[in-house]
């Protein structure tokens, strides 16, 4: 039986700190824990938990159990499965949110396995009705919003989309519970190796702001100016299929069709006319700012602002602009 | 001088002869083994219907099986298809008939000394006719041993990069030319034994042969010719032992495959049937291919005419159309040891191959690499150059339909097209009720109930959606108003058609969408469709009436030519001197319609049309289709990028294209090029459009 009213959340690192992810899902367990008359938890497995700990007291964990061991480190995530099932075992939390992310999906599920509980994927909202769970998640590519339950009072697992809750900050004093898990075998795989992927500095996916360039640049060395703005927005850099197909940029930069979907804040295409391949990969953006020299461009029917006009002209003096007011 | 007649077993011993008889009967014993086993390899192949409701009592009435006949008659004896390429063509004919002719030559030999002379002690092939016998075998002889050098030559000294060497290769072209080299030599020592020149005359090759021992004696020559006649008879009999355990066996197998050729048009894949009752989809094991296919797996000869068609091999994809269809033989020949020849050593991908004996297991993956299936472009130009019938793009689409359905394992931006087609009806997941957006402000009205048109345009997703296809759509409407031609489109009740999705083995995404649009179009009376994209059209026309929807289609080259044809146009305003026209796959090859694209181009004031070295029914593929246009193709140069430099090299003024994948992808390479301003790429109605008044 889990524990009526304490929700977790499976908070995966990034270096030292908690994914953006699992700050949102912090914020929401906190949510709905209080509307259940409980509390909120979280664990982090991995170097850097305890100084991860912080913000995840800041954004409404009462408790934080941590376990650092070099072997959380490792892509393989039997090591995870281990501690956390351990950990559920123990206390039986009502509920464990994960993030929608590989890690934690397959953390996720074997863990649901081990222990023979209920998952629910692919969540964009969770409510509390007294104490039953609802979870809602989209169907048929989101034509139906569909809204499940749990059948019983087992600990329930929700693994939750990027973005679809705001991390707000819900202070409370910080408390770290040390976990020592049980490993139940030593790893059957090892790691041999990894390969780079010369990847955009920030991903595209979880970018606010993507600026992105297309074959109206005109020359591979102009993708330079591409990067600049990307710089001073703190952004990430896009492309269009015709640049990444002119050898301007590497494919994972590409958005549309073929590539990328993205629904950043802002959405910055520099000299691409807004083909529908383009189209589709980024129209669901909060808003559209197209620069592109011809006025006919389709990107114009779609942009929210469209600037047109040469583009390295502007798009220098917009990066100095905003360095400018960001005081860098 | 006595009657001239064919001495045969001239001075050839007694025991000789017998040696020899018994070595035919062992000969042809080895021979019919080989056949029982390989053609039961074939018969372990699923059932599949190919002469569809022919009896044997009618088969000669049957249209299908005139067909049959007729296409054999064509392309395995004229060879036609061969013929579409000179050298490969001519030297092939050459050592065919030569061996056909004396085979026959042989064959009436044995029929004039084994019954005529044994059993009725008489012979046929005296005076006149047996002088005319000879002469013809002579130059048909001579013709075979040309053919053989013209082969070796081709394949050992020119080499040319789609083949590969085998030992088979070479021992199927050495024994040909030894067994008639020897043949040769015998009736040169017969000629120089008997000294007839008015006879040996008859025999231009062998009496040129026999000058040098013309003076020798005929006890001198006989040791000589038993010797020679031992070893060219023993040849023979070994060439036809080995038959069936060699690439000889395509003497058999590709004529049957001819025989047995795809009768349906080009352009409609096999539905899979009861589609909500199957448990597995497409072929994912070997024994689920038909016996046609493991023909057609048989029927290959490593001519490698499909690699030299190919797009995706052009473009550095790992697919190529013979290693794949040698993949899947090799994987048919049981043992190792019969007949398997190994991937050609050109194969640039690190494919996992074959190397098991029981050759069932593990098709895909470890036989096929799923990177193969996905680079098709179902373009058709390996079926269309296959001089067997060969069935590529079937073969490759059963196998993509078992990772689509079964095994949910499609190209990752694929599956989103897939979803969102599914969603919306569309490729882009747009919004189904935005595809009438496009001809707003146009006057163009969505067909209501009760009323009747002639034509019914079909728009298609681009032309609804794509901005650059929608100038294409609106030139339509203009063109149509013009022209008065009576007719309605079916605005937002329209669906995609489905022919990416069952291209990328989609089937059951593909039946929906067709059923859906099949439903829709049941409320409305028209006489035909007209579409401007011809994967709409070949869907529509050739697919849909599996699910029941029949219809008259066209496609909008054909309208506009009829048009043009009829003077319902004015052109009058000129545009561009030179104009080249990329044939679409899907409308040229798919369902032949070459002329009438080009007509309408010539109807253009002052247009001259000017062919690039690869069109019509050799037209090269732009790249798009078979889902192509939804993937991204690890490639070392695009589909799209060799075809545009195809059209740059005959320095056009303008490209027109009848299909909107291929003008996507050229108005993309283009721009990739930097080039988009200087080359117009252009629809053939965007054009008639333009130049009217």
């Amino acid at each position: 039986m889990g524990t009526a009213n304490v929700i977790w959340v499976y908070a995966e690192l990034s270096g030292k700190e908690p994914k953006k992810i699992a700050l949102e899902l912090m914020t929401k367990a906190r949510e709905l824990a209080e509307a259940m008359g409980g509390s909120a938890a979280a664990v982090v497995l991995g170097t850097g938990a305890r100084t991860a700990a912080e913000k995840l007291a800041q954004h409404g964990a009462s408790v934080v159990y941590v376990a650092e061991d070099e072997r959380f480190g490792n892509v393989l995530t039997t090591p995870h499965a281990d501690a956390l099932s351990g950990l559920i075992k123990e206390k039986s939390p009502r509920a464990v949110l994960f993030g929608a992310t590989n890690s934690s999906k397959d953390i996720a599920a074997r863990v649901s396995a081990r222990l023979g509980l209920g998952v629910i994927a692919d969540a964009i909202a969770i409510q509390v009705n007294g104490n039953e769970l609802h979870v809602v998640n989209p169907a048929f590519g989101g034509s139906l919003l569909v809204t499940s339950t749990f059948t019983d009072a087992n600990t329930a697992f929700i693994i939750a989309r990027a973005k679809a809750f705001a991390a707000e900050e819900r202070p409370q004093p910080l408390k770290i519970e040390e976990v020592k898990p049980v490993y139940t075998a030593a790893p059957q795989a090892r790691i041999t190796g990894a390969v780079a992927q010369p990847e955009a500095r920030v991903s595209l996916e979880e970018a606010n702001v993507i600026v992105s360039g297309g074959r109206g640049l005109g020359a591979p060395e102009n993708f330079k100016l591409v990067e600049e703005l990307a710089q001073a927005f703190e952004a990430a850099v896009g492309a269009s299929r015709a640049a990444v197909d002119a050898g301007w940029i590497s494919y994972p930069h590409q958005v549309g069709q073929t590539g990328k979907t993205v629904k950043p804040k802002v959405y910055i295409a520099c000299g691409i006319s807004g083909a529908i391949q383009h189209k589709v990969g980024m129209q669901t953006s909060d808003i559209i700012i197209a620069i592109n020299k011809d006025p006919d461009a389709p990107i114009f029917s779609f942009a929210d602002l469209g600037v047109v006009g040469d583009l390295h002209q502007i798009v220098p003096l917009l990066a100095k602009e905003i360095r400018k007011r960001k005081g860098a | 001088m006595g009657s001239i007649f064919r001495d045969t077993f001239w001075n050839v011993p007694v025991w000789a002869q017998a040696v020899h008889y018994l070595l035919s009967i062992a000969a042809l014993l080895i021979l019919s083994y080989g056949v029982y086993r390989r053609v039961s390899l074939w018969r372990q192949g699923q059932k599949t219907p190919r002469c569809p409701g022919v009896k044997l009592r009618d088969i000669g009435g049957s249209l299908l099986v005139k067909k049959r006949v007729k296409a054999f008659l064509l392309y395995a004896i004229a060879q036609l298809r061969l013929l579409r390429e000179r050298y490969p063509g001519i030297m092939h004919l050459f050592i065919f008939w030569g061996m056909v002719v004396l085979f026959l030559g042989t064959a009436t030999v044995t029929l004039d000394y084994d019954v005529a002379h044994l059993i009725f002690r008489t012979q046929f092939l005296t005076d006149g006719f047996y002088l005319v016998f000879k002469l013809t075998l002579d130059i048909l002889g001579a013709l075979l041993i040309v053919g053989v050098l013209l082969a070796a030559y081709r394949r050992y000294v020119l080499r040319p990069s789609r083949l590969d060497n085998l030992w088979q290769d070479a021992y199927q072209l050495g024994m040909l030319f030894a067994i008639g080299l020897m043949g040769f030599l015998l009736e040169a020592m017969r000629l120089a034994a008997f000294k007839q020149p008015e006879v040996a005359i008859w025999s231009p090759v062998g009496y040129l042969l026999a000058q040098p021992f013309w003076g020798v004696t005929k006890e001198t020559i006989r040791p000589y010719y038993v010797g020679t006649w031992f070893v060219h008879s023993t040849m023979a009999l070994v060439f036809i032992a080995s038959l069936p355990y060699t690439k000889l066996w395509h003497i058999v197998a590709s004529p049957t495959n001819i025989f047995f050729r795809s009768l349906r048009p080009a352009g409609e894949l096999l539905p899979i049937e009861n589609l909500e009752e199957q448990e597995t989809f497409g072929v994912g094991k070997f024994e689920e291919f038909t016996w046609k296919q493991r023909l057609d797996f048989d029927a290959c000869t490593r001519c490698g005419r499909c690699q030299d068609a190919c797009p995706a091999w052009a473009s550095g994809a790992s697919l190529s159309p013979k290693k794949l269809i040698l993949e899947l033989q090799q994987c048919m020949l049981e043992k190792p040891t019969l007949d398997t020849p190994d991937v050609p050593p050109m194969s640039r991908s690190s494919t996992p191959r074959h190397r098991g004996t029981s050759g069932s297991k593990d098709l895909h993956g470890k036989v096929v690499a799923a990177d193969e299936l996905w680079a098709c472009t179902t373009c058709r130009a390996c079926v269309q150059e296959c001089p067997v019938f060969i069935e590529h793009v079937d073969t490759i689409v059963d196998m993509r339909r078992y990772l689509t359905l079964s095994e949910g394992a499609v190209p990752a931006t694929t599956a989103t097209t897939l979803k969102q087609m599914t969603n919306q009806g569309n490729p882009w997941g747009l919004s189904k009720n935005d595809r009438l957006k496009w001809a707003e402000g146009l006057d163009v009205k969505a067909i209501a109930p009760g009323q009747e048109v002639e034509y019914l345009y079909w728009v298609g997703c681009s032309a609804a959606y794509d901005a650059r296809n929608q100038k294409v759509a609106k030139a339509m409407v203009r063109v149509l108003k013009a022209a008065g031609v009576d007719f309605a489109i079916l605005g937002n009740q329209e669906r995609c058609c489905g022919d990416s999705a069952r291209r990328l083995g989609e089937e059951y995404l593909f039946q929906t969408l067709a059923m859906e649009n099949i439903d829709n179009l049941k409320k409305y009376r028209f006489q035909k469709i007209v579409t401007a994209c011809p994967h709409g059209y070949n869907t529509i026309k050739n697919e849909y009436p599996q699910l029941g929807g029949n219809y008259t289609v066209i496609h909008h080259t054909e309208l506009l030519a009829q048009l043009v044809q009829e003077g319902r146009l004015e052109l009058s305003r000129p545009l561009y001197k030179n104009i080249t026209y990329h044939d679409s796959c899907y409308l040229g090859r798919y369902n032949d319609i070459f002329q009438a694209p080009r007509q309408v181009l010539a109807a253009l004031p002052g247009a001259l049309l000017k062919e690039m070295d690869r069109s019509g029914d050799r037209g090269f593929c732009c790249g798009g289709g078979g889902g192509q246009m939804w993937m991204e193709a690890k490639v070392e140069k695009r589909v799209n990028h060799i075809r545009l430099e195809d059209a740059l090299s005959i320095k056009p003024d303008c490209v027109g294209t009848a299909c909107p994948f291929c003008l996507t992808m050229f108005v993309d390479a283009a721009k990739v090029k930097g080039i988009e301003d200087s080359l117009p790429v252009k629809d053939v109605v965007e054009l008639i459009a333009e130049a009217l008044v």
